[in-house]
């Protein structure tokens, strides 16, 4: 059995900011509140919810640019959460991001030369003969003609700035890409051209991936497991096909059947939920999704589900009536 | 077969910038028959919210100038009518939602207000009444505790909330056309299928005609009865929901409907369209979709086609017509 590349442990993150004048008023938003998975190399993770539900802070927090609040992260056999200094520099390199909007994570002032070779100068990874070199390789491997080198980011379309951010990430060739929500922006012929490269990607260079998006369609493409989030934690995690033909989280089920699918003749038996998301400072008691649910009853209010395996399809849900719907 | 409630005729308009003309809409034709939920579909940029703009005759705030065509409602050309009659028209006749309700509903009025006031503008009844009409449009497109949210302010509502709360407005005056340009674009899907549910019991009951503005396919095909695909500025496909989507002809429409992922289809590619679209100045000068085209011929870089049968701008088609 191969040991899992990264590993989160029981993961919280509460925001405390205050609320109102009276300075002992606090307002605790309990963006993450203990999620828990493992990705195995050369996997891709798809985690996916609608917005506020914690992907993003998640993400923030595995690539160390946010503290946890609570709980653990073990990326291949080392805590991340217990690195700092030169440790955590060394270790960064094998870990990259890549963001929704290329364009913002991009500095501006910068030629496209100078965006792709800063992390190989940082890590000290190229010696000046050679970075020039490998920013050709990289601008071959997203698909862009060397002679963008000498240009600036406003320069591209939407699209080919997800190129640059690519080749950015993988200049230190890292073995985790977290990806968030990175063809969210962009159209949908532009979002297959980058879905395939960040395939092709993986294939070549053995990347794992945490591929973050609330969109199904696109975690189904590129994902093998899957992770469900409401509320700040996990409710459902899987085989993607598992999860995508079995839903067991009365969530999942409702969030698949309303996703709107290419097909005018689909039959579709959609699940309507009622009301809104309730807010993360104000989180509902027992079942985080019991407000909505259209089988609630009295446990789910008073008590917290625990993931759990269902039998019928051999991936875990967290629902009071798993395997009973 | 009935007219045509809303047809636009050979619509073009352009925006003036730095002294330069750029072109983003270039002779539409479409045509919205009563209680008919018609798709206008692509990429952006490609001109959707400019024809619905030139429409609503809402170019005034931009650059932007219907340069030449006639915007036919019930037989009567929207681009003729005075100010008085325009204002008289929207909201009564045709109502339009946006993309974020932010900016079409007022920040510092109650949402009762906006309402009412809304309804008495082209209703001549009392306060009473008209109050009595807000809620009975908020119960309608469901929205919770319809009478304490008339006493809110926008900011106070989520935005799926206050998308309920646009179309409350746009329909309270029973409109025959609405006009929604990328309604659930911003929203979460579960927020997204209660809205379209809305909308379509507003015309199943209404009879209210759709014109549905979208770049997702996927709400296409679940909305509508009739799609336009667009493309740099031109309708390039056209016809019914089935056509469009179980034999596209354009090959712009295929590769758009390969792009997409589809839910439990375990792909391991997608059939994705090559290039990007072209800046106004890089169009090519015949078919527009030429440099992308996978079918490209010589003829396509030279002449741009005509729309085939009313239906299919491509010569590809020509070809088949002729040998059908
Ligand atoms: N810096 C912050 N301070 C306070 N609340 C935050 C902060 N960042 C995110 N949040 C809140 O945490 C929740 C989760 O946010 P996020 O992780 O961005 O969700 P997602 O990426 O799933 O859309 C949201 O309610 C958001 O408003
Ligand atoms: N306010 C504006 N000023 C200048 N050009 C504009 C403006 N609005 C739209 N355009 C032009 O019109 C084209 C079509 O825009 P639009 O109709 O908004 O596309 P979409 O299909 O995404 O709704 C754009 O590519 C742009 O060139
Ligand atoms: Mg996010
Ligand atoms: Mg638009």
């Amino acid at each position: 059995m191969k040991e899992p590349l990264l590993q989160v442990d029981g993961l919280k993150k509460h925001f405390v900011s205050q609320k109102g004048f009276r300075k002992s008023s606090k307002q605790v938003v309990k963006a993450v509140d203990g999620v828990s998975f493992d990705i195995n190399p050369g996997e891709t993770f798809g985690l996916v919810g609608e917005s506020g539900c914690g992907k993003s802070t998640t993400g923030r927090m595995i690539m160390q640019m946010l503290e946890a609040t609570e709980g653990t992260i073990t990326f291949d056999g080392e805590r991340l959460d217990q690195l700092s200094g030169k440790a955590l520099k060394k270790a960064r390199k094998d870990f990259q991001m890549i963001f929704q909007d290329p364009y913002a994570s991009l500095n501006p002032r910068m030629t496209v030369r100078d965006i792709i070779a800063e992390p190989l100068i940082v890590h000290e990874m190229e010696t000046s003969n050679g970075i020039d070199r490998r920013v050709y390789e990289l601008l071959d491997t997203v698909g862009l003609p060397r002679k963008v080198a000498e240009r600036y980011p406003h320069e591209f379309s939407g699209g080919q700035r997800q190129r640059i951010g690519i080749a950015r990430a993988l200049a230190v060739k890292p073995k985790l890409i977290i990806a968030d929500e990175p063809v969210s922006a962009l159209d949908v012929s532009i979002q297959s051209q980058v879905l395939n490269l960040l395939k092709d990607l993986q294939d070549e260079f053995d990347l794992t991936y945490l591929f973050i998006a609330h969109d199904l369609s696109v975690v189904d493409f590129i994902s093998d497991r899957i992770g469900v989030m409401y509320l700040g934690k996990l409710v459902e995690i899987g085989d993607r096909d598992s999860i995508i033909q079995n839903p067991q989280h009365p969530y999942t089920k409702a969030l698949l059947s309303a996703v709107p699918v290419p097909d005018p003749r689909a039959k579709r038996e959609r699940i309507v939920l009622e009301g809104d998301l309730p807010s993360p400072s104000n989180p509902p008691s027992g079942c985080p999704f019991h407000t909505r649910c259209p089988f609630a009853w009295d446990r789910c209010v008073n008590e917290t589900p625990e993931l759990q395996t269902a039998e019928t399809t051999g991936h875990t849900a967290a629902c009071h009536l798993l395997d009973e719907l | 077969m009935s007219e045509p409630i809303l047809s636009i005729n050979q619509l073009y308009t352009s925006f003036r910038v730095d002294g330069e003309t750029i072109p983003a809409v270039e002779g539409i034709d479409l045509s919205l028959y009563p209680g008919e939920i018609v798709g206008l579909v692509g990429e952006s940029g490609s001109g959707k919210s400019v024809t619905s703009l030139s429409v609503m005759q809402l170019l005034d705030e931009t650059p932007g100038e219907v340069t030449g065509g006639e915007v036919l409602f019930q037989g009567q050309d929207l681009l003729k009518f005075t100010d008085r009659q325009k204002r008289k028209v929207r909201g009564n006749d045709i109502s339009m939602i946006f993309q974020e309700p932010m900016t079409s509903l007022n920040p510092v009025l109650k949402i009762g207000k906006q309402l009412v006031e809304a309804i008495r503008e082209h209703q001549r009844i009392s306060q009473t009444d008209a109050r009595k009409h807000a809620i009975h449009m908020l119960n309608q497109v469901g929205i919770p505790r319809s009478e304490a949210i008339m006493n809110e302010y926008p900011h106070q509502l989520s935005g799926g909330m206050r998308q309920r709360v646009m179309i409350a407005m746009a329909m309270s005056c029973d409109p025959k056309v609405l006009i929604a340009d990328e309604p659930t674009t911003a929203l979460d899907v579960t927020i997204q299928a209660q809205i379209l549910d809305v909308m379509r019991n507003m015309r199943d009951q209404h009879n209210t005609s759709i014109l549905f503005i979208t770049h997702d396919l996927g709400v296409i095909a679940e909305m509508c009865d009739r799609v336009a695909v667009m493309y740099s500025g031109r309708i390039v496909e056209q016809g019914s929901v089935y056509e469009i989507f179980e034999n596209p002809k354009h090959p712009y429409t295929k590769g758009l409907l390969g792009s997409i992922p589809k839910l439990g289809a375990k792909e391991d590619r997608l059939d994705s369209i090559q290039g990007q679209v072209p800046t106004v100045e890089d169009r090519p000068k015949g078919c527009k979709f030429a440099n992308r085209c996978p079918f490209v011929m010589d003829h396509c870089w030279e002449e741009e086609p005509p729309l085939f049968d009313g239906k299919n701008r491509c010569w590809l088609h020509e070809r088949e017509e002729a040998t059908e």
